[in-house]
Parts: structure tokens; C-alpha cells; sequence
């Protein structure tokens, strides 16, 4: 129950993000002229008043659920998993940047098996290696693909 | 007839033969890159093709282009992550059945559909070119904007019962796809003053993003394996022999596929979404769709294949490219001297043919290479997902910036990756999402230059034949689609009520 209230909190905070940028997209088209404005217009207006209505369904369901729920100790647990991961992303961004998409590939394919909780350093060693060859080969030899060869390129 | 005559005696030779095998494994590696796809495939190839017999150049070119559509589906299959656009809705249920440890199934459905759809394809290009190309040259703008339309009647559908979060996920879609220059006016839009964003969104990164990059979050955050049993069951025959069971299935998609591919700027997602959602909708059990149904599997690889038999329709009949793959390939074509037109079938019969021959039995050689590799490929499903997570990132990221050669691209792909996983977790539908984007650029390029092809009057989307025809079949799937929601919706209320 504490798990489904949380998720429909975050699919409101998400549905109010939502609404933010449909409204700041409507606003924007008052500054376009003739055809370029009437699509985006009507879309925005659409979907702007959907996600009101969304809003006020998840709220009514929320406060229902609520009610039923308040004897309950309410725990949030965070996710240290999605933490790495959502991390791992735009630092993997920047690595190819810094370290070219090569280098920082393989650091990549080192590091995150292990923040991730595998411990068989010969199994993450070895697919490591495949799957770094088989890019490598693949992307940059046959496809000669021009990577980000950052500092050291 | 005759010209497919003439060309079997071409491609029947040992060198041949072994340039249609080469191309055919060219094409499945290439397509099942992430980013890479047919075009780039194509293109590729095209500087190995100078100096090579014309024959040659056909069937090299011709095979890969088949094989690179089958090859999307094997990492779609397998890893979530279309390796091209016409293999995104393969996603859906390929994948929930390498989760249920039947991925060797899926790829023969996803072979022996693909095949099928071609074949179909290809027989369909020969038989009836001249009078498809021809039907296409009457399909304006108005007609494209009532196709769009008719696209986005089935967002009903794919949002299963989250019918207000299923059009806000379109309609999102559809926003993002206006990102960029207005297409008519040239007018900047939503862009921030950022010049990436005047090109508009590129399709290749959202789709590596949507898929590949939410993909590495879900697995890294569940943990074990994607085959939830840890073992791989069924096999590639038994996959090819259901794909046959679905006859009405294989015909209805590759129509579909011909169809989308003969009308120049639709596209093979919009074919195989389209394809997908029509056969969820003529299906009696719905409900099975996205868990795991062999006819979501079979419905968008059967039309996905289909397009390229339907996208060389305008492209050698007329000299007008059905896509940017064939747009490629005519330029191969061309300087193995092959030159479009009406008469090209009587003038040009052996070189056609040969192509043609190629075409069709390299939808045999990627079926059989699929056979082969089936096995071995499906023991990615029982790897931990540890070890999967920064292999789907290296190959996503490594799609996404092949395209362009663009670091931009890659933050975009990363953007739409988290994005995806908020959509999957806050369940709003990634499917109608991706028909908004699609199917946008579609709607509104139509209705603009049907309106300035009409003078600012509305009534050209009603007095033309094709239009008014697209028009009423769009109001009776909104009504039906409607009705349908309505319905299920009241039985859900009375099944809950009974328990």
C-alpha cells in the first residue's frame, strides 16, 4: 500500500512537470506566426487540459487511498541502484568527452558490473573484454566511426 | 514474369551466390548495430560496388538491405533495443518473450515474418509497380494528413486502459516531434536558441534512448537475468512454424508494410506500429498484447520487411525515392546502371530481375543465417544483468552518436533514456508516445501544405477521393476505437464489482 501511494505521488510529481512544460510550450507560441503556431496550439492546449485532468483523477485516488492508510508508519526506501545508474550516465557523457568514447567505454565496462554488485572479476574481466572488442571492431574499424578521441587522441 | 526468369539464371552462379551471402551477413550485423540501419548499411557498401559486374551490385546491395531489416530484430528481441526504426514495436512482445525464455522462438517468428513479408513484398514490386507508383503520385498532402490521422486514431488502443494518459503521451509526441524548424514557414520552434534543436529531434537517439538507455536502468535496478527462468526453452523451428499459423496476420501487416513503404515520407515505424496496433485491434485477445503474443511479434516483422519491396515501388517505377534507404540505393542502382522508370521493366528486364531474384532469396539466407544464430544469440537472455547493463549503454550510445557523429545526439538518446524510464514508471504509454512523435512531422507538413494547395479552404481534405475515403475511415476508428474503450472499461467495473 505505502509503495503504491508513493508511486502515484510520483506520477503526480511527473504529471505536474508534465503540465509545466506543456504550458511553457503553448506560452512560447505566441511569439510564431501563421501555420507555425496553430499545431503546437492545439496540441498543447489538449494535453495541457488532459494532464489537469489526470492531475485531479490522481489526486481524488490518492486522497482515497490515504484514508485507508493512516495508521500505517510511512518509510521511504532509496534505491542505491538507481542512484549509480542515473549517475553512471552523464558521467559516462563526460568521460567520452575527457577520456574519448574508446577509453571511457572501457573504464565503463570495468566499473559498472561492479557497482552494481557482481564480484566474479573473471566473468566481468571476460565479458568486459567481448563486449569492448566487439564494439570496437564493429564501430570502429569496420564502420569507421570518427569517436571522441578526447585528450589523449 | 519473364524478367524473374532471366534473372534467376544471373544469381545462380557460385560467385554470386557467395555475394549474396556476403551481403546478406553484411546486412543482419549491420542492422542489429543500434543507429546504423539499412541506409547507412547501404551506403556503406556502395564504394565497394565500383568497379564490381552490375549483377553484382544488385544482389550485394539488395541482400543487404534485406538482411539489415531482419537484423534490427535480433537485438530487439533480446535486448530491448530496436537495432532499426521499423524494429521498435517488435520491442513490445519480442522481448517479453526472451524475458519468458523463448527468445530462440521469437527470432524464428521474427525470421520466418520477416521473410514472409518480404517475399511478399518483392512479388507484390514485380507484379504491380507501375500501377502502385502511380496511385502513390495522387497521394498528396491531404491524403498524408488523414493517414496521420488515421495513425493516431489507434493511441485508443495502444494505451490499453490508460486511455488520458495514452493521449497525453501522443500528444507529448507530438510536441517534441515539432521541436526544430516549422516545416512550411521555417520559423524556429521550441529550440531555445540552440542550434542542434533547428533540425528538430533526431529519431535514431530517441529510439536508442526510449528503448535501449530506459532498458539499462530497468535491468541494472532488477537485477539476475532478462530470462526470468534463467533457462532458454523453445527453439527457432518452433518460432518459424507458429509465424505460419498466422496467415492472416503475415498478409494483412506485409499489405500494410507495401502499402506504407509505396507512399514516399511515411516510413517503416509508422508501417510497423501501424501494423502492430491493427492486428492488437482485429485480435480476440487483446489483453495478450505486450506480454508476450507471437502476433506482436509476427504483425510489425512482416511489415517492416514488406516496405522495402513497398518503398522500391515509387523508387523504380517513378525515380522517386519511398525512403532514405531507397534513396541510397537508387544511387547504387544507378551506377550499376540501372536507370528508373516506366520502362524499366521491359528495357532493363535482366538487371531487374536479378535484383529482384536477389531480394527474394536473401529472405531465404537470412532466415537460415537466423536458424544458425538463433541458439547461440539467445543465451544473451541468461547473462547476468550486471554485465548486460554497460553493454546495452556502450551499444546505445555508440548507435546514437554513429548516426551523426554527433555528441549531441548521445545527450539526447541519455535524456530520452531516463525520460522512458520516468514514462514506464509513471505508466504513461511509450508506444503512443512514439506514434505522436512519428506520426507529427506527418500531420502537420500535410494539413500546411494542403491548406496552401487549397488556398486556405478546408474542403480539399473533403473533395478529394483519397481523402474523403481516409477521412471517414478515420471518424469510424475513432468511433469504434471509443466504443471499444467504453466497453472494456464498463466490463473491467462489472468484473471488480463481482469479486
Amino acid at each position: 500500500m505505502i509503495s503504491k501511494i508513493l508511486n502515484i505521488n510520483g506520477q503526480l510529481i511527473f504529471s505536474f512537470i508534465l503540465l509545466f512544460l506543456v504550458i511553457s510550450m503553448v506560452l512560447m507560441t505566441g511569439n510564431y506566426v501563421g501555420g507555425a503556431k496553430l499545431f503546437p496550439q492545439i496540441v498543447g492546449v489538449a494535453v495541457g487540459f488532459l494532464i489537469v485532468v489526470d492531475i485531479t483523477r490522481q489526486i481524488l485516488i490518492s486522497r482515497k487511498m490515504k484514508k485507508t492508510t493512516t495508521n500505517e508508519a510511512e518509510t521511504k526506501t532509496i534505491n542505491i541502484k538507481l542512484i549509480i545508474i542515473l549517475c553512471a550516465l552523464p558521467i559516462y557523457y563526460f568521460l567520452i568527452k575527457f577520456l574519448g568514447y574508446l577509453l571511457a567505454s572501457a573504464v565503463v565496462v570495468l566499473v559498472v558490473p561492479f557497482l552494481l554488485g557482481m564480484r566474479n572479476i573473471k566473468l566481468v574481466l571476460i565479458t568486459s573484454t567481448i563486449i569492448w572488442l566487439l564494439v570496437y571492431l564493429l564501430f570502429s574499424v569496420l564502420l569507421n566511426v570518427p569517436f571522441p578521441k578526447g585528450v589523449f587522441g | 514474369m519473364e524478367f524473374l526468369l532471366l534473372g534467376l539464371g544471373n544469381v545462380f552462379t557460385i560467385t554470386n551466390l557467395f555475394f549474396l551471402l556476403l551481403g546478406t551477413i553484411i546486412g543482419i550485423v549491420m542492422g542489429a548495430l543500434p543507429g546504423v540501419g539499412p541506409a547507412l548499411t547501404i551506403a556503406l557498401l556502395l564504394p565497394f560496388t565500383f568497379g564490381m559486374p552490375p549483377e553484382v551490385t544488385l544482389i550485394l546491395l539488395g541482400s543487404a538491405f534485406s538482411g539489415s531489416v531482419f537484423g534490427g530484430s535480433i537485438v530487439a528481441i533480446l535486448l530491448n533495443t530496436p537495432g532499426t526504426a521499423g524494429n521498435a514495436a517488435t520491442t513490445f512482445d519480442g522481448h517479453e518473450l526472451a524475458k519468458q525464455g523463448k527468445a530462440g522462438q521469437a527470432l524464428g517468428l521474427a525470421a520466418a515474418s520477416s521473410a514472409i513479408g518480404g517475399i511478399i513484398s518483392i512479388l507484390v514490386l514485380s507484379f504491380f509497380a507501375p500501377p502502385l507508383a502511380r496511385m502513390s503520385v495522387h497521394f498528396g498532402p491531404a491524403e498524408q494528413f488523414m493517414l496521420g490521422l488515421l495513425g493516431l486514431s489507434v493511441v485508443a488502443l495502444a494505451a490499453d486502459n490508460n486511455f488520458i494518459k495514452g493521449w497525453i503521451s501522443a500528444g507529448m509526441g507530438l510536441l517534441v516531434s515539432m521541436i526544430g524548424l516549422d516545416l512550411i514557414s521555417g520559423q524556429e520552434r521550441f529550440t531555445f536558441g540552440i542550434t542542434y534543436l533547428t533540425d528538430g529531434i533526431s529519431f535514431i537517439p530517441t529510439m536508442v534512448g526510449l528503448f535501449a538507455i530506459s532498458q539499462v536502468i530497468i535491468l541494472a535496478l532488477s537485477g539476475g537475468t532478462i530470462s526470468s527462468g534463467g533457462n532458454v526453452k523453445g527453439g527457432f523451428l518452433k518460432g518459424a512454424v507458429t509465424a505460419l499459423k498466422y496467415r492472416i496476420t503475415l498478409l494483412r501487416s506485409s499489405i500494410i508494410g507495401v502499402l506504407f513503404g509505396t507512399v514516399p515520407a511515411l516510413g517503416v515505424y509508422a508501417a510497423s506500429f501501424f501494423a502492430y496496433l491493427t492486428e492488437k485491434r482485429a485480435s480476440k485477445e487483446p489483453d495478450k498484447f505486450g506480454k508476450g503474443a507471437p502476433q506482436g511479434v509476427v504483425a510489425p516483422e512482416a511489415a517492416n520487411n514488406a516496405v522495402v519491396g513497398g518503398s522500391l515501388v515509387p523508387t523504380l517505377a517513378l525515380g522517386i525515392p519511398g525512403s532514405s534507404t531507397a534513396a541510397v540505393l537508387l544511387g547504387g542502382l544507378m551506377i550499376a546502371g540501372i536507370a528508373p522508370g516506366y520502362r524499366l521493366f521491359t528495357e532493363q528486364a535482366d538487371m531487374v530481375g536479378t535484383f529482384f531474384v536477389a531480394m527474394l532469396i536473401a529472405q531465404l539466407a537470412f532466415f537460415i543465417l537466423g536458424g544458425l544464430l538463433a541458439r547461440p544469440l539467445s543465451k544473451i537472455v541468461v547473462i547476468p544483468n550486471e554485465l548486460l547493463v554497460p553493454g546495452i549503454m556502450l551499444l546505445g550510445v555508440a548507435g546514437a552518436f554513429t548516426m551523426r557523429n554527433s555528441m549531441a545526439d548521445v545527450i539526447v538518446c541519455l535524456i530520452f533514456g531516463v525520460v522512458g524510464y520516468l514514462f514506464i514508471k509513471t505508466k504513461y504509454p511509450i508506444v503512443c508516445f512514439i506514434l505522436g512523435f512519428i506520426l507529427g512531422p506527418i500531420i502537420e507538413k500535410g494539413f500546411q501544405r494542403a491548406i496552401l494547395m487549397s488556398d486556405g479552404s478546408y474542403s480539399i481534405f473533403v473533395t478529394r477521393p483519397g481523402s474523403l475515403v481516409l477521412f471517414l475511415l478515420v471518424v469510424v476508428m475513432f468511433i469504434i476505437g471509443t466504443t471499444n474503450l467504453l466497453r472494456s472499461q464498463r466490463k473491467n467495473k462489472n468484473t471488480t464489482l463481482d469479486m
